[in-house]
This record gives C-alpha cells, sequence and structure tokens, in this order.
C-alpha cells in the first residue's frame, strides 16, 4: 500500500516537472475552422482525385502550387464520390458538382443531384435533384458546362441514351431534359445553347428557349470520320472556339460563336515534326489566357496509343496554326490543366500519379505536389 | 407455316451473297452488344429488348426504315454493306419468329439511303410504329398490353 503511494507520488512529480519543462511554448489552437477568400489567388488549383481503384470515395483538394511546404499547399478539400464533374462559376463564388448517391451508399435507389459549394468554406450550400441519369464515367470537361452567362448548367446524361439535363443555375431549379440521340456531350455556344458531338463525325446544335425546351437544332456536315481518324472529344476551347485534336495529330476547329457550329478546315498539330508524335492522355489539352492551347503529346505514335502518356506538352498559336513552343517533362504525363493568369503554370499527373508543376514561361520543372493525400488525380482544374 | 417461312428463310439468306454470319457476329459484339447485351435482351427501361421482338418492325415500311434510321443503327461506324449484314444476322439470330413470312433482308444500298436521315426522338418514333403495328399483329398488341 505504502509503496503503491509512493510510486502514484513519484508519478505525479514526474508529470509536473514535464509539464513545467516545456511550459513556455504556448498551447497551439485546435478545431480552428478558416475560410478561404473569395477570389482564389491564381496558382491555387483544385486536383480531382478520382479515387480511381475505389470509386465510391474521391475528392476534390484545393492546393496552393507555388507552395513548397506541404503543410501550406493544402487550403481544404470537400468530398466527390462516384467520379463526380466539377466546374466553376467565374461570376459567383460557387462551384458545382453533379454525382451521384444510392440510398445504401454502394447501392440501393439512386439520385442525382447538381451541389453547389461555396468558394470560401468548401461547403455545401444547396442542391438541385436531376434525372438520376448523369453519365458516369473518367471526368470531362464536357460532361458539365455552364452557357447563356452562368445562368444554366447543362449534364450530359447517358443511360445508354444520351440527353442533356437542364438547370437553372441562379434560381436552382431543374427545368427540362433534351434528347440528343447518336451525340454525347455538351460544348458550350453562344448565348443559350449547346453543341453536342456525334458519332456520323458531325456536330449537333440545339438552341433553348426560357424555359430550357428545344427551341430550334441543327447538324454541321460531317467533318471527322470515327474509322479513320477520330477526333478526340477533349477539345481546347479558345475564344468559343472547339479545337479538336484527332488520334493521328490534325486539329479541326470549330466555331461555337454563331447559331451554328461552324466547322473550319483541319491542320496539322505535327508539321514537318519527325517521330511519329501524337496527342495521348486522359485530358489532353488546356487553354491559357493569352489564347493558346496546348496538348500532351508521344512520340512514336501507334494505332490505340492515343491515351498514352505524353512526354512534352505542344503549345499552339491557333491565329497562326503553329507550334509557338514545347515542354519537355521530367516525368511523363497522363493528365493536363493550366492556371488562368499571365504566368501561367502547367499542371499535370506524372506515370507515377503524382501532381509535378511547371512555369509555362521558361518551361522549367518548378515541383512536385506530394503529401497531399490524393491516390488517382485524373483532372487538374486551374482556379476561375 | 413455320416450315414454309423457315425454306423462305433459307432461299433468301443464301440469296444474300457471301453474308458472313461470323463476321457479322463479331461486328454486333463490338458495335452493339455494350448496351443490348450478349443475347439482344436489352434492360428494361434503358435498352428496349431486340430479342424475339426486332422482327415486328419489318411489318411496316415505316418499321423496316426505323431499324436502319434510328440513331445507334444509322451512325454506326459500319460501313453500309457490313450494316445491312449485321442487321440482317441480327433479325433472324434473334427474331426469326417474329419475321413477316415475305421477309426480305436489307441491302447495302436500301440501308445506304435510309441511314441519311437519323431519327430526331427514336423512343416516340418507336411507340407511334409499336401503336400502329399492333392494330394489325395481336399477338404484338398483346405483348404490349401485358407489359404495361
Amino acid at each position: 500500500m505504502l509503496r503503491h503511494n509512493i510510486m502514484k507520488r513519484l508519478i505525479f512529480s514526474l508529470v509536473l516537472v514535464t509539464s513545467s519543462a516545456f511550459g513556455q511554448l504556448q498551447p497551439e489552437p485546435t478545431g480552428v475552422i478558416e475560410t478561404l477568400p473569395e477570389q482564389w489567388p491564381a496558382h491555387w488549383i483544385i486536383a480531382h482525385d478520382a479515387a480511381f481503384f475505389h470509386m465510391s470515395d474521391g475528392k476534390f483538394i484545393v492546393l496552393d502550387a507555388d507552395s513548397d511546404d506541404t503543410n501550406a499547399r493544402f487550403k481544404g478539400f470537400f468530398n466527390g464520390a462516384f467520379i463526380p464533374q466539377l466546374d466553376q462559376s467565374k461570376s459567383r463564388p460557387e462551384m458545382y458538382v453533379v454525382e451521384t448517391f444510392r440510398s445504401r451508399g454502394n447501392r440501393g435507389e439512386r439520385t442525382d443531384v447538381v451541389t453547389i459549394y461555396d468558394k470560401r468554406t468548401l461547403a455545401p450550400i444547396d442542391e438541385v435533384v436531376l434525372p438520376p441519369k448523369r453519365a458516369s464515367q473518367m471526368p470531362n470537361h464536357y460532361l458539365l458546362q455552364l452557357v447563356d452567362n452562368e445562368k444554366i448548367a447543362l449534364i450530359y446524361n447517358f443511360t445508354p441514351a444520351t440527353s442533356v439535363s437542364v438547370v437553372d443555375i441562379v434560381n436552382r431549379e431543374f427545368l427540362n431534359e433534351i434528347p440528343i440521340p447518336g451525340c454525347s456531350l455538351v460544348y458550350p455556344m453562344a448565348g443559350r445553347a449547346f453543341a453536342s458531338l456525334c458519332t456520323d463525325g458531325t456536330m449537333l446544335s440545339v438552341q433553348l428557349d426560357a424555359e430550357g425546351e428545344q427551341a430550334s437544332s441543327s447538324r454541321t456536315e460531317v467533318f471527322f470520320d470515327a474509322n479513320n481518324d477520330p477526333v478526340m472529344e477533349k477539345a481546347a476551347i479558345v475564344d468559343g472556339i472547339a479545337y479538336f485534336p484527332t488520334f493521328l495529330g490534325r486539329v479541326i476547329p470549330v466555331d461555337l460563336n454563331g447559331s451554328e457550329p461552324d466547322v473550319g478546315d483541319a491542320w496539322s498539330l505535327v508539321g514537318d515534326e519527325e517521330g511519329g508524335w501524337r496527342p495521348g492522355g486522359i485530358q489532353v489539352t488546356g487553354t491559357d489566357s493569352s489564347g493558346h492551347f496546348y496538348v500532351l503529346m508521344h512520340p512514336d505514335g501507334y494505332e490505340g496509343s492515343h491515351k498514352d502518356p505524353g512526354t512534352e506538352v505542344w503549345v499552339f498559336d491557333p491565329e497562326t496554326k503553329r507550334r509557338v513552343d514545347r515542354i519537355a517533362l521530367q516525368m511523363p504525363a497522363i493528365t493536363m490543366g493550366m492556371t488562368r493568369d499571365d504566368d501561367p503554370l502547367l499542371l499535370v499527373t506524372n506515370v507515377n500519379l503524382e501532381v509535378d508543376i511547371y512555369r509555362v514561361s521558361s518551361g522549367e520543372y518548378l515541383r512536385t505536389l506530394d503529401g497531399i493525400g490524393a491516390e488517382t488525380v485524373l483532372m487538374l482544374h486551374g482556379s476561375e | 407455316m413455320a416450315l414454309v417461312r423457315l425454306s423462305l428463310l433459307t432461299v433468301l439468306l443464301a440469296g444474300a451473297a457471301l453474308a458472313d454470319d461470323e463476321r457479322a457476329h463479331v461486328n454486333y459484339m463490338l458495335h452493339c452488344q455494350g448496351c443490348h447485351l450478349p443475347e439482344a435482351q436489352g434492360f428494361e427501361g434503358k435498352v428496349p429488348p431486340m430479342k424475339d421482338f426486332a422482327g415486328y418492325f419489318l411489318h411496316s415500311g415505316e418499321g423496316r426504315e426505323f431499324l436502319i434510321r434510328v440513331p445507334g443503327v444509322a451512325q454506326s461506324a459500319l460501313n453500309d454493306g457490313e450494316l445491312a449484314e449485321l442487321m440482317n444476322w441480327l433479325l433472324v439470330t434473334f427474331s426469326a419468329e417474329q419475321l413477316p413470312d415475305r421477309y426480305v433482308p436489307f441491302t447495302g444500298d436500301e440501308v445506304a439511303s435510309l441511314r441519311q436521315d437519323p431519327v430526331i426522338d427514336p423512343a416516340t418514333s418507336r411507340e407511334l410504329i409499336l401503336n400502329r403495328l399492333s392494330a394489325d399483329i395481336p399477338v404484338l398488341a398483346a405483348e404490349r398490353q401485358q407489359k404495361n
């Protein structure tokens, strides 16, 4: 008994000694929740970790791509299960995520929504319930688009019948569903309209009325051959003109500024360059604010290499139809994104599934954003 | 009756020169069965069944046209000859019982002309055509009634 008391006293005094030795340190406040600025710095990015090998998870991580400090670069994250699609508003501090929920988690009744997120808190502030039809597929910018001065959100559906859900994203109300048989994805057109890419090598365009119903539609002439040189659906859009790279390394411009898509003349991305260069990857294109577009390229292309990693990113001026720069990657990459400022960063996911950052102006590799808790970053978004 | 139909089919099939069942099957696997499934059974509410059904469409001119003008067919990457071959194989393989007695296979030329004009709203067109066909085909009418 006595012995026990002595032990107790000893332990107690030890604790006192320990705490007095560290008594100079200020206690660290915990549980502090910060808010982010309404306008994010230009080099903040959103890395979409699709959790490819366990798709019932997944998240969007907000990162400062300028930071070399693992802790400081991590600004926050929000969830996104079953590979959702993200778009950001330029006119409101909001982001939109089209996502799917099932009543029993991984099974049960399906509910699709577009969730409206506050960019300052990364918290959901509202949602619009959609027909449970959104295309569940690898992320792609043209699964969700905003048109009509960001008043309308368009969501691509695939059941496998294809259609587009029209949402009034200001009043947060589902308006209508428009069938687009034989066509895929939504490309933003001027005004209250969208275009869609069709399997027969044409584009469909649909003009919407005030209620979000189809007012009129039209078809372009055939401008690509899906058998011999298909276009990649991941067009780079510069000033309302969609530049579609083809498997063999041409690019076909389609002007979406008018009431109907206007197909222009194709030109070569490769030119005289030898080595069998072709575009390839998951997200193969990007754009910057100066009007250039970027394509992930690999040498020694072959039938089926259109998803192969790129070893370089080529920069094109669509006005002159010429390559203006090429950025050699220190590690080949599978997907790319861009920041939208005057000194843009090139963002890529490399073949080891790490996020690498390059400065476009110098082409130099800056850093790898490690320690961000991501497994499979399939899309990289510059902040709007 | 069934015998007559079978022998007529045989004659017509023999006439469709050089039709290659294996090539048609492979094309079905590559271009169709991702959605329509291996036995053309489709799935409820999303993909209409072609099995024990598609043959009904050949009982009317507009039905016959619909089978080619439906976007999945009209806009497929197959050329006209391959597409005709595939459709003829599909009808006999999955829906021979529903074919009319005087079944005439598709030709490449017929497919070439029909596929120029894909239907805009396939779900609505399909319903209209089947409603009209039901008036002449009691067994189809009964089947549709049972489903509704």
